[in-house]
């Protein structure tokens, strides 16, 4: 099935082309547009999360148990109401949003379309920390999820 | 801020001093000290601890009243019979003013004489601001709010990195400073902050609404620390700055978005604060949907499988009495919505409304007071969760994380723009794009 996808360049063809993934192909593609954020991730806990999203030998037992604690970390991340915002602070907290995104048991993840939660929460953390250092640049993460998705098609 | 930075015991008991009016007099002289208001309180029932007894966080502003204010509270002053209200005092009252109060209402609504306890406890913020006697966080998330616009020092570049995100998930340009249009839509920097999808789902619903809408660069900010910390002169100065903005662009409604108190800030207590009235209509987000749905302006298709419930914000139903609206959105969404015990105008707090969530001081008490929903949840077996505050879906998903309760929080506004008809959004957006 998945040698009847074409390339995507922009978001239209992106969600439709992430609807036909398999629910193992979406964990490893998530995982993918996770990496590309990684460098804004300073937790273990996400780190491990997306290790194990990588492995397709991992069991149930060992999702459950890294979602039941990249969820903590996501919900740890979250900046307090009230407080001052740091940035930099916010974007770990997508890149763990995605990564718990990428690893919930059917059901857990709040957003109707859970791989559309990881795409976005991605190019948040880029937002974010293009906010950080007040870069009103274009987020670069759109392009960069086209083109890692497109690589995994070659591949497969 | 120069209001909590010249703060002193003096400047705090005349600011009590000036709270007193004839209703607070009345409210003092009837209470019969019966104790209903302590088992509404959730502070109350989850502790135990009678001091969390509602009409005894007044219990300061209560002696000023009598020892100015009764013949036989001046003369017991006059004898030396009488407790001066202290510095010390004032600081020990702290915990119970702010920490162990969410403002929510629910006293209010059961004491047999009809007192306003809650809004005697936000009279009592005013002299606690005046002592300096409010806690560090909603100092500074006061602070922030004067100064940058934003309680948690969103600037507007942040908030334009934000919708230049927003428009390139839904397609949709989301319009800023825009002359004229009917609806200028509020964010708290909540929203802003950690769920961007509101603005998303905002975007996509007043889109199939055919609605003209605008944020506001001016004053995107909903939220009003001045309440929470009890200063007016800070809340009226926020309040104005909406009511400029939306003078400016010549909206019709403005609309507070899924936040309790910027709710009640806005539409009850603005115009006082203000002192006069507004030329635009107040609206929560939820009022606004549920009449774009009895318009028939919005079609949704599909519906929530899970097994959910709704968590009434205090400010909504106790304050504003918008219980119905939410349930007759969910109405078209969820076959299996089922309602909590004591739902709607009664509804328990999360407990982290008021300022106690911007209140680290207060995170023990918060989180054993949220007790009372998990029960309530629990009781259920509910699979998820839907509320209409960002503030109320932060503490709900802190207290069902820290009880191993692994249910997911939704907004409503972002769950009807989940499943808002598919083709009639496409087609709005087409015709945009041409």
């Amino acid at each position: 099935m998945i040698k009847e996808l074409t390339r995507v360049s922009n978001d239209t063809e992106f969600r439709e082309a992430l609807k036909k993934l398999t629910a193992e192909q979406i964990r490893e593609v998530g995982a993918l547009f996770v990496d590309n954020v990684m460098s804004l991730n300073n937790d273990k806990r996400v780190t491990r999360a997306v290790e194990t999203a990588h492995d397709s030998n991992a069991s149930e037992n060992e999702l459950t148990e890294v979602f039941k604690s990249v969820k903590k970390a996501m919900i740890e991340s979250r900046t307090r109401c009230g407080a001052d915002c740091d940035w930099d602070d916010q974007s770990v907290h997508f890149v763990a949003r995605a990564a718990t995104a990428v690893v919930a048991p059917e059901g857990q993840c709040k957003a109707k379309d859970p791989m559309w939660q990881v795409v976005q929460s991605c190019r948040m953390a880029r937002n974010c920390a293009l906010i950080a250092v007040d870069d009103d640049s274009e987020n670069p993460e759109a392009e960069s999820q086209y083109q890692i998705f497109n690589e995994f098609l070659e591949a497969t | 801020m120069s209001e909590t930075s010249q703060a002193t015991l003096e400047r705090g008991v005349q600011a009590l001093k000036e709270q007193i009016d004839s209703t607070t007099a009345a409210f003092f002289s009837s209470c019969t000290h019966c104790g209903m208001c302590a088992d509404a309180c959730l502070f109350h029932t989850e502790t135990g601890c009678p001091t969390y007894t509602p009409i005894h966080k007044v219990e300061p502003m209560r002696r000023i009243w009598e020892q100015e204010y009764t013949l036989v509270g001046r003369l017991k002053k006059l004898l030396g019979l009488s407790k001066k209200v202290t510095d010390k005092e004032l600081e020990k009252w702290q915990s119970l003013v702010y920490n162990s109060c969410t403002l929510c209402g629910r006293c209010s609504m059961v004491c047999p004489v009809g007192i306003d306890i809650t809004g005697l406890i936000r009279k009592m913020r005013e002299g606690m601001v005046a002592s300096g006697h409010a806690p560090e966080g909603l100092i500074g998330a006061s602070e922030r709010a004067v100064e940058i616009g934003s309680p948690m020092g969103v600037r507007l570049p942040a908030l334009q990195a934000q919708i230049k995100h927003a428009e390139q998930d839904t397609g949709l340009a989301i319009p800023v400073d825009e002359q004229g249009a009917e609806y200028m839509v509020l964010l708290s920097s909540m929203e802003i902050i950690n769920y961007p999808e509101y603005l998303q789902a905002i975007a996509k619903i007043f889109k199939q609404a055919d609605k003209r809408w605008t944020l506001c660069s001016e004053a995107f900010e909903a939220t009003n620390t001045g309440i929470q910390i009890g200063s007016s002169d800070i809340a009226a100065e926020l309040v104005e700055r909406v009511v400029a903005g939306a003078e400016k662009l010549g909206v019709k409604t403005v609309i507070s978005p899924e936040c309790g108190h910027a709710y009640t800030a806005l539409r009850w207590e603005g115009p006082n604060l203000v002192g006069r009235e507004f030329t635009f209509k107040v609206q929560h987000i939820l009022e606004v949907l549920d009449e774009f749905r009895g318009q028939g302006l919005i079609k949704t298709e599909g519906v929530e499988e899970a097994k959910l419930t709704f968590h009434d914000p205090c400010q909504l139903v106790r304050r504003g009495g918008v219980v119905e609206q939410p349930r007759n959105l969910l109405n078209m969404i969820a076959p299996n919505f089922v309602e909590m015990d004591d739902h709607g105008t009664m509804n328990w707090c999360c407990g982290a409304g008021g300022g106690v969530s911007a209140n680290e001081e207060a995170d023990k008490v918060r989180i054993k007071a949220f007790d009372r929903k998990k029960h309530q949840i629990k009781d259920l077996g509910v699979d998820t969760l839907v509320t209409a505050c960002a503030n109320c879906r932060i503490q709900l998903e802190d207290g069902l994380e820290i009880h191993d309760m692994d249910i997911p929080v939704q907004g409503l506004t972002e769950m009807i723009a989940d499943h808002l008809l598919v083709s009639n959004v496409s087609k709005n957006i087409e015709e945009q794009a041409s």
